[in-house]
């Protein structure tokens, strides 16, 4: 598995090398890869179907209890199927599409980077892993959605998408680092027997919050649906694979995976229940606002995404059988539209729903293609969504809880589901074809690379309706069954008989026919109520990031003020008080201030301290450089004295060499400006920093010499200069032997400095340059 | 001494800061130099001082609390030339920015420059 993974990574390397060969083949080759993954894991069913699971693992952190551990069981298989099975489907319909684009490269790269991404999240078994994998989907999200990066608009919701994602993902660490540290461990098959730990554990409700906020984000809830639709700037292609087939499907795995060790408490129930509710009601409400199909598509997937999570919420085994078949139904489907509407766009220019009609005889296979899709969404028979949809309201009717308001909820939105379908089916394609008579644009059939995938999914669809035994015990009950972690058995059948569920169904087409025919009023009446746009959380999530930019351009120009001394008095303060406070918090030795010295001490010191002094109350450049020189020269004699003859004699060299090349420099060229005072005020303050932090290094270093010296290093140096190092002169030998490299790093300074020295020396002005 | 020490430390911190907090860079050059005798000072006061009894070893077998702290002192001698070096390469900046500049104010050289515009950050 761990192959996989790093094969389809590095096909996304290699992709932009392929792609510049300009083949004509080149998306049927680059299929190759994902094709042959999604045969191997088909090969997989039948162990699956024991309730086998696969392991594989690589030690990677095993201290902190991460590792590259990898597993496969029935979800995870569902979900790998789906991504490399719509994946091939996906890089065959990419090509055409941009064929043109001079950018081909790069989107390869980005796609099986996703596709590597991806498979890692559904395939990881440590949690750890699978957040790294998880936030690199949402980085190739990003860069997917901003693939026309010279769009600001695609710029702008690629941002939105990434922000909202990861910010989710960090939620989602937070979440796995508690569970982390309740049961030391992260590896899924461990967690699984550890689960009363976590149920009992007093931060239950606080993981449990942040893994849903990490799952909605990803899986676009309410209220952090509107970066889905925004998404729908990048290709079709990948609106089709990342923000309805897989990526957005992310949140449903986690739930899904978890729902063992988490779920079947109230407060995950209700949490589930109560956003997805409000998130299926909203986008319903948004998706009949819309006129773009790719638009309305995206609300659509998150009604979807919203009942895939209303369904799991229960934890029931009718509920989580209904998800997964609805999961695979949704995925099929909701691929095969978006590549068509892709096909639409395509040859006509546009997606906009007013400005299609009657394309049925122009394209006629697209339209047989949607037709499949769209029976499916709206859950007719014989396809494969009316079997879910059946399941569905099976499994709400025979809750026991609320099972009338979950029922209703089901209802309306698949009322919805029907009325998007309708649409789409019938407003782009009937009518008459004569209104391209007059435009500049005629359409006309995409090619077989085009058409292909689309009607491939539809035809998927219809064939699963049809014999859906195909998958019953082979795909969805292994998933369930590692969801529920018992086996499952499931048998699908097309007809179910007279039914509860099957009257539901037909009161949903009638009043979903009402609705298709008063269409154009509920849509023009929707799109009017401006408070819908003023009120959404995309409004909040405007304003906030407004809000963040100003705060900061302004934060910016408070700390940032450009002047040197400000930043040098800010640094000082900060210091002196963070001294202060060490030292008043440690204020255990008592100073002495016991002035005893000898009489050279006395006068070096006197000299020393008139000459600073002095300093500040001379204006003149050359009389401060004598000040400066008299002070270094009487350091070097206090060096002189107390035992460091190697100092006081460096400390000399450096002393007349600064003051002469300072003089040469500084006299060098034109006379240098008079010093102008500072006026009293600003003198007076900087007066008071200065003292502040003089005083606090006095004190402190009072309390430094009143505690014993630890001479254990000196000891050390002492002892062996003459043995190991055969030098008599300890400094010395510390400098070039025992601490050599400090001595190597120091000449590397010089040099530097030298370096730039030089460098300033040779620079002119642009004009001066020029002569 | 090493209680006089500290003072003449702390006397040195303030004039150097007091200087670098200038606006004449000039001045603010005396401050870079003055505080890197300041520190090396400061090094020294800490290792405690000894009188007159450099760490010269001639029998390996001598106790080593009769000999001076070496240890700050090769500490100092580092920070001698790294302080040379950081003196010298201001020296050249604000040599070189008079010349080019002719000014030697900090505040009148943020103005030789273009001010940074804000539209630049995308919102």
């Amino acid at each position: 598995m761990i192959y996989i993974i790093l094969i389809t990574f590095f096909t996304a390397i290699l992709s932009p090398f392929i792609c510049h060969l300009k083949l004509s083949y080149l998306g049927w080759l680059l299929a190759i890869i994902p094709a042959t993954f999604f045969l191997l894991f088909l090969a997989q069913i039948p162990s699956m179907m024991r309730g086998d699971i696969i392991i594989s693992s690589i030690p990677w952190i095993p201290k902190l209890a991460i590792n590259l551990e990898f597993y496969l069981d029935g979800l995870s298989l569902l979900f790998v199927l789906l991504i490399t099975g719509i994946g091939t489907l996906i890089v065959i319909y990419s090509f055409p599409y941009l064929k043109n684009h001079p950018q081909l490269g790069r989107y390869y790269c980005y796609l099986f980077f996703f596709m590597g991404a991806m498979l890692g999240t559904v395939l990881a078994s440590n949690l750890i892993v699978l957040f790294v994998f998880w936030e690199l989907t949402s980085l190739s999200s990003y860069l997917l959605i901003s693939f026309n990066h010279s769009n600001q608009a695609a710029r702008r919701a690629a941002l939105q998408g990434l922000l909202i994602t990861a910010g989710g993902g960090l939620a989602l660490l937070v979440g796995f680092l508690i569970i982390g540290a309740i049961t030391s461990q992260f590896s899924f098959i461990s967690l699984l027997t550890n689960s009363t730990a976590l149920l009992k554990s007093p931060f239950y409700i606080v993981i449990v919050l942040l893994i849903l906020l990490g799952a909605f984000t990803k899986s676009a809830q309410y209220p952090f649906h509107f970066w889905l639709p925004n998404a729908m700037q990048a290709p079709t292609p990948i609106s089709a694979y990342l923000h309805s087939a897989t990526m957005v499907k992310l949140g449903i795995y986690l739930v899904a995976r978890l729902t063992p060790v988490l779920g079947h408490t109230p407060l995950w129930i209700g949490v589930l229940t109560l956003i997805s509710s409000l998130t299926m009601l909203s986008s319903a409400i948004l998706a009949l606002r819309a006129t773009d199909l790719k638009l309305i598509l995206a609300y659509s997937t998150i009604m979807a995404l919203g009942s895939l999570f209303f369904l799991l919420a229960s934890g029931s085994p009718a509920t989580i059988e209904a998800a997964m078949i609805f999961l695979l139904a949704h995925a099929i489907y909701k691929a095969a539209l978006f590549l068509n509407v892709g096909c639409i766009e395509h040859k006509t220019g546009t997606r906009e729903l007013p400005a299609l009609q009657g394309l049925i005889f122009l394209m006629p296979i697209s339209f047989l293609s949607v037709l499949l899709s769209a029976i499916s969404m709206a859950g007719l028979p014989p396809v494969i969504g009316f079997i879910s949809k059946e399941i569905i309201y099976n499994a709400k009717l025979a809750e026991p809880n609320f099972s009338t308001l979950l029922t209703a909820i089901a209802f309306v939105t698949n009322i919805i589901f029907v009325v998007i379908s309708l649409l789409i089916t019938f407003k782009p394609f009937l009518g008459k074809s004569s209104h391209w008579d007059h435009s500049t644009i005629k359409p006309h059939e995409v090619g077989l690379m085009l058409w292909g995938p689309s009607l491939l999914l539809g035809l998927v669809g219809l064939l699963l309706g049809l014999y859906p035994w195909l998958i019953d015990g082979e795909l969805i009950a292994p998933a369930v069954g590692s969801i529920l972690q018992q086996p499952a058995t499931i048998e699908f059948a097309l007809w179910h008989g007279l039914s509860p569920a099957l009257l539901l169904s037909l009161i949903t087409f009638f009043i979903a026919i009402i609705l298709f025919y008063s269409y154009q009023p509920i849509n023009y009446f929707l799109r009017n109520l401006s408070w819908i746009n003023w009120a959404s959380p995309q409004n909040c999530y405007e304003k906030s990031i407004k809000l963040l930019n100003y705060t900061a351009v302004n934060l910016v120009q408070i700390i940032q003020s450009g002047l040197l001394r400000v930043y040098i008095a800010v640094t000082c303060l900060t210091l002196s008080v963070l001294l202060s406070i060490t030292y008043f918090h440690f204020n255990s030795v008592a100073l002495s201030f016991s002035l005893q010295a000898p009489w050279f001490g006395w006068l070096l010191i006197s000299i020393l301290i008139i000459a600073a002094l002095a300093i500040i109350f001379i204006g003149s450049y050359l009389a401060s450089l004598a000040l400066l020189g008299i002070i270094g020269l009487s350091s070097t004699l206090i060096f002189l004295i107390y035992s460091a003859p190697d100092v006081a004699m460096t400390q000399l060299l450096v002393d007349v060499l600064t003051i002469v090349i300072v003089v040469l420099a500084l006299y060098r060229s034109k006379a240098l400006p008079t010093y102008k005072k500072l006026t009293a005020k600003i003198s007076f303050i900087n007066i008071i920093v200065a003292l502040f932090l003089g005083s606090t290094i006095t004190i402190l270093l009072l309390s430094i010499i009143r505690i014993p010296l630890n001479l254990a290093v000196n000891n050390y140096y002492i002892a062996h200069s003459l043995i190991a190092a055969h030098g008599k002169n300890v400094v010395n030998v510390i400098l070039v032997d025992f601490r050599a490299f400090d001595t190597l790093g120091e000449v590397i300074v010089i040099a530097m400095a030298g370096l730039g020295v030089y460098g300033l020396l040779k620079t002119y002005k642009d004009d001066e340059g020029a002569k | 001494m090493e209680i006089l020490l500290c003072w003449l430390v702390g006397v040195l911190f303030t004039v150097s800061i007091y200087l670098l907090l200038n606006k004449n860079l000039v001045r603010v050059l005396f401050g870079i130099m003055l505080i890197g005798s300041s520190i090396n000072l400061l090094i020294f006061a800490i290792g405690h001082l000894t009188y007159n009894a450099p760490a010269f070893i001639n029998n390996p077998n001598s106790p080593s609390t009769q000999f001076a702290n070496a240890l700050p002192q090769a500490l100092i001698l580092t920070a001698i030339v790294i302080g040379f070096g950081v003196m010298t390469f201001s020296l050249i900046l604000i040599t070189k920015a008079w010349q080019e500049l002719n000014t030697v104010d900090e505040d009148k050289m943020r103005f030789t420059e273009k001010n940074p515009s804000l539209d630049q950050v995308e919102s």
